[in-house]
């Protein structure tokens, strides 16, 4: 056996796991997620120093599946005199001269094939911070649930909800 | 939370790491040696060693006392209370803690008093391999609990369930955290001059990348950073140069130091302990634990599951009050003497002062009144709260008669 074998076998080996944990760093959507909105809009001050109700804002969250994001111009009733100096107002208030949507990232999604209602849930008297955490305390929202089956299940199994097959899955 | 707590958050968290690398490699080394010395009768005693002397020049020899079972249990007791501390783990009971310290310390002290016995006398006898093997078992199989509590620190969503559904303690994660558990003992067992122990060291550092990865894969999805994948490139280049340091004196067959092992093993258990509190502070934010109940809920709440959230977090309180209401609804945009985003409310609210139902009704549907302001928007307020406000308003002017 050649001298160099061994240490060149171990460096080959080794170098093959940290290639593949490089790989799994690149491909593995959290590393590099991006979270960033079109406009900065805090929440904390919006739900936690102005204590405006979620549903001001997420209007349809009591009344049917989606939770609704509020239209540009509700922003601006408000923010027609606030803050106007402001860059991220500026770029409101161009949206709302231009009659054009906010396209807000998602970050908060299942899947196309799984049945998932607000109303439901709020009517039964869950909290918005049991699936979604303290959003009035995140500048920025971000996921501090899975949205995974083993969650859906395990509240539901535990509060005594259907865990049919069918009432998720369409 | 205490202030001093909340100021000296980060030493604390520091010293629960110190504390857990310390048990780690202390805990380790005892439960590998003991597991090695069972089967070791047979296998490791071939080589024509004198016992008892030697064993003063191989390996760290701070653990034989049974001061140092003392000094174990204390390290184990300090950590889960710095945990506790850190990361205001209710997930169990006092009581359930304590009872798996004192399992723990049963453990430690059977391994440390047989321990003796099979290190000087040349015969162990039965009873004493029994008490170590049952002794090893028991610490063994607290690690792996222990371990797979630590898991669980990084699914707090799964918290609450845990009373309905035990198993959810276990985990694959927890799992593989012992495999890598294991692996360190061994490494620290392996430190030593004989050949054949060293082989463990390299075995266990072959090992470890194929741990390192799984343990990534298995890592929850809102646990894993940028920096957790660097930590475990980190640990990763930590084992191979292990396994590099120790092939050239297992191929030449000749006894080397010891020290560049031991510091290797030492890093790779701080970069261990290292990577698990990352996850676990990305994972235990203020934020992700709003929500929860906890001590999760009891039995009794599955007949009512709405009780137990509505009293945690009471979504309409019986009792609204106007002044309250108006400071967080409406102050937004309204002052009484002066215009803000609307107009200054003593001079709006005279036309109102006849009947408080057309204030309740603007109020639950604004229109357009004035083309000098914007709209206001509809707030959502209930028949109850738009009335409890609206008296407020038509109070509010009576005691302040006289605007500026
Ligand atoms: C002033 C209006 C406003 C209020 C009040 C408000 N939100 Fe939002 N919310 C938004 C906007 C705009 C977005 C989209 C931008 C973003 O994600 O930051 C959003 C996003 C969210 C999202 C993420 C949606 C996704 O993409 O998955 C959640 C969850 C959420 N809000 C929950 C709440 C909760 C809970 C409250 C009450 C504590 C609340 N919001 C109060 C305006 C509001
Ligand atoms: C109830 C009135 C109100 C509504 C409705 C409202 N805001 Fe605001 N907003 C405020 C107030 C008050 C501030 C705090 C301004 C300050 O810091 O002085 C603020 C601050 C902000 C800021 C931070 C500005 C900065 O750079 O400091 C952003 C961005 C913003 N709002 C966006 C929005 C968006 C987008 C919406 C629509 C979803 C919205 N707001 C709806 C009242 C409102
Ligand atoms: C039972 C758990 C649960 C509760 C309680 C809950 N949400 Fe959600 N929320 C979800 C899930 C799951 C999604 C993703 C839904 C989807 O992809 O359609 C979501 C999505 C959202 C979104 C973004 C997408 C959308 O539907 O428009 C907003 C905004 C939101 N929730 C706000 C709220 C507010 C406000 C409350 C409290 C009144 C609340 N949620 C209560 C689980 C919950
Ligand atoms: C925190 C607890 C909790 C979580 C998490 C949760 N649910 Fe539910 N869910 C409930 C409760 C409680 C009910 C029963 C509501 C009722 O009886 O009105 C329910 C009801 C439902 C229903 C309607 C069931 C029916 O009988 O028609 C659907 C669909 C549903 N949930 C889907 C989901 C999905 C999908 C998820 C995961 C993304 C999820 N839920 C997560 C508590 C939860
Ligand atoms: C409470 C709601 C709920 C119930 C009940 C439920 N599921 Fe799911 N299921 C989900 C959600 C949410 C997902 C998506 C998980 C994700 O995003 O990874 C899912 C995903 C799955 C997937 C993976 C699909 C894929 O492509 O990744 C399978 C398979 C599945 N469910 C099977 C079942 C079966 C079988 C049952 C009945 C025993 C069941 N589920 C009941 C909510 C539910
Ligand atoms: C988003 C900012 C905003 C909020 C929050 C708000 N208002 Fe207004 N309010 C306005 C504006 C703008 C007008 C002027 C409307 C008009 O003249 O068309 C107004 C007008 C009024 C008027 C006078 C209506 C008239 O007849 O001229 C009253 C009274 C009033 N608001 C009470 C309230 C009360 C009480 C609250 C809290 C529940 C409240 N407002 C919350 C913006 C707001």
């Amino acid at each position: 056996m050649p001298k160099w074998l061994p240490h060149s076998l171990l460096y080959a080996y080794f170098g093959g796991f940290i290639l593949l944990i490089a790989a799994l760093a690149w491909f593995r959507p959290v590393t590099h997620q991006d979270n960033s909105q079109p406009i900065a809009f805090p929440h904390t001050v919006h739900a936690g120093q102005l204590g405006l109700a979620c549903n001001f804002c997420h209007e349809s969250v009591t009344q049917g599946p989606q939770a609704g994001m509020p239209t540009v111009d509700k922003c601006v009733s408000c923010h027609q005199a606030i803050a106007t100096e402001r860059p991220e107002i500026q770029k409101l208030l161009s949206y709302h001269e231009k009659g054009e949507p906010i396209r807000w990232r998602r970050i908060h999604q299942v899947p196309d094939f799984i049945y998932f209602t607000h109303k439901r849930h709020v009517r039964s008297g869950l909290d918005c911070s049991a699936c979604h955490g303290a959003i009035e305390e995140m500048k920025e929202v971000r996921r501090v649930r899975s949205l995974q089956m083993g969650w859906c299940l395990s509240c539901h199994r535990s509060r005594g909800a259907s865990f049919d097959c069918a009432t998720c899955h369409k | 939370m205490l202030p001093v707590i909340q100021e000296q958050l980060l030493l604390i968290k520091v010293m629960q790491g110190a504390c857990q690398t310390l048990l780690c490699l202390s805990l380790g080394y005892l439960v590998g040696e003991a597991l090695l010395s069972l089967p070791g009768k047979a296998l490791f005693t071939t080589s024509p060693l004198l016992p008892a002397p030697s064993e003063t020049s191989s390996g760290p020899k701070v653990l034989t006392g049974r001061r140092a079972g003392l000094l174990i249990a204390l390290i184990m007791a300090c950590n889960l209370l710095l945990m506790k501390i850190a990361y205001r783990a209710a997930l169990f009971t006092g009581p359930f803690w304590g009872g798996v310290t004192v399992l723990f310390i049963i453990g430690l002290a059977l391994i440390l008093a047989t321990r003796q016995h099979l290190k000087g006398a040349h015969s162990a006898g039965r009873l004493s391999l029994i008490a170590i093997a049952a002794g090893d078992l028991l610490l063994l199989s607290i690690c792996y609990f222990l371990l797979n509590a630590e898991s669980l620190l990084l699914t707090p969503e799964t918290w609450p369930f845990l009373t309905s559904r035990p198993p959810l303690l276990l985990s694959w994660h927890g799992t593989v955290r012992f495999a890598q558990f294991t692996l360190l003992a061994l490494m620290l067992a392996g430190l030593d001059r004989r050949h054949n122990r060293q082989l463990l060291i390299f075995v266990a550092a072959l090992l470890w990348p194929l741990t390192q990865v799984l343990e990534l894969l298995l890592t929850p999805e809102l646990a894993s950073s940028p920096n957790l994948y660097l930590i475990a490139a980190l640990a990763l280049m930590t084992s191979a140069g292990l396994g590099l340091m120790i092939i050239r004196p297992l191929l030449q067959k000749r006894p080397s130091s010891l020290t560049l092992p031991l510091t290797g093993i030492i890093i790779l258990a701080m970069l261990w302990v290292l990577g698990a509190q990352t996850a676990r502070e990305n994972t235990l934010t203020v934020a992700s634990l709003a929500g929860l109940q906890l001590p999760p809920v009891t039995s009794q709440a599955t007949a009512t599951p709405p009780a137990t959230q509505a009293a945690a977090k009471p979504e309409t309180s019986p009792a609204v009050d106007g002044a309250q209401l108006f400071q967080q609804k409406c102050s937004v945009c309204h002052r009484f003497d002066q215009r803000l985003i609307g107009p200054p409310l003593n001079s709006v609210l005279e036309k109102y002062r006849p009947g408080k139902a057309k204030l309740t009704g603007f109020l639950r549907t604004p229109q357009k009144i004035d083309p000098d302001y914007p709209t206001m928007p509809n707030l959502g307020l209930t028949e109850q709260e738009a009335g409890a406000i609206a008296d407020y308003l038509l109070d509010h002017k009576i005691v302040q008669p006289t605007p500026r």
